[in-house]
């Protein structure tokens, strides 16, 4: 047996890795399981915080939607009057023609 | 092991699988190499146990992405490896001063590494104060020596393998025992035969 050999075996042989504790793999699983991702957590989120989201999800979608009805009704004025300017009608007979008609 | 029990590699695949016995048998096969190397390396079995099953777990995150391109337990040491140099340049950084506790107000003795065996006294064979010496010489290596030592002794892993695990070249492995081997030599030589 060489120099190294005996020195690796001197250490290997006398001085022995220490066990661990009789219940290191048993805690070793239990760790483990207690950080795995829970299925379907989100699922269990509390009542709150479902209607807060639902509520907010109807707001933002019916503000989306009134902004759209608005923007058609400014373009439907717009595109009137720029009807009315290239026929060539005077715009103000008209108002007075459908005041008089009260 | 004997023929019936399966390989690392087949644990793996078991385990990627969601395998929570493969885990376990996994965990009892390396348990022992893992859990004294980081002893050996830190000095503290509450610390080293905490740092052993991250080793496991982060073991068991891999499953489903490890290949087999080299030895398990030289990945194994290399994930080992990491978690101690982490844990090292933590404390590093802390700095903390220990409290002095009773006893060692009272002059009795702290425990040191060499201490930490006293809870395994299965082998009489093993002579308690040359173990102890012997813990010690290599404890005050600096700590990649120490972990080289530890991977050479314990481990029986090749130059190439030490050198995979700590992710320095194979002549530096080299150099490094060197140093180690001779610093070792003069602190134990009444042990030695030469």
């Amino acid at each position: 047996m060489n120099d190294q050999d005996e020195l690796w075996t001197l250490i290997r042989d006398q001085a022995p890795l220490p066990d661990p504790p009789a219940w290191f793999a048993a805690r070793t699983l239990a760790r483990l399981r207690a950080t795995k991702p829970q299925p379907l957590a989100w699922v269990r989120l509390p009542r709150w915080i479902w209607a807060g989201g639902v509520a907010l999800v109807s707001i933002s979608l019916i503000t989306t939607w009134q902004i759209h009805v608005n923007h058609v009704h400014d373009q439907e004025v717009t595109f009137a009057a720029l009807d009315l300017l290239s026929s060539g009608e005077n715009p103000h007979n008209q108002e007075e023609e459908w005041f008089s008609s009260y | 092991m004997t023929e019936a029990d399966p390989t690392d590699f087949e644990l793996m695949e078991r385990i990627a699988q969601g395998d929570d016995a493969a885990f376990q048998m996994l965990v009892e096969r390396y348990q022992r190499e893992v859990y004294g190397t980081i002893v050996r390396m830190l000095g503290d079995p509450t610390e080293a146990e905490d740092l052993a099953q991250q080793v496991f777990i982060r073991v068991h995150r891999a499953a489903p992405r490890y290949k087999p391109s080299a030895q398990f337990r030289t990945w194994l040491f290399t994930i080992l490896r990491n978690l101690v140099f982490n844990e090292s340049r933590r404390r590093s950084k802390s700095k903390s001063i220990p409290l002095i506790s009773a006893e060692e107000e009272e002059g009795g003795n702290h425990q040191d590494w060499a201490d930490v065996d006293q809870k395994n006294p299965s082998d009489e064979t093993v002579d308690r104060e040359r173990m102890k010496h012997i813990n010690a010489a290599i404890a005050e290596l600096p700590e990649t020596h120490r972990m080289a030592v530890m991977l050479k002794a314990h481990q029986d892993l090749s130059y190439e393998e030490i050198a995979l695990v700590m992710k320095i070249s194979v002549s530096a492995t080299k150099s490094i025992l060197f140093r180690a081997r001779e610093t070792l030599r003069r602190k134990l030589i009444e042990y030695l035969s030469k």
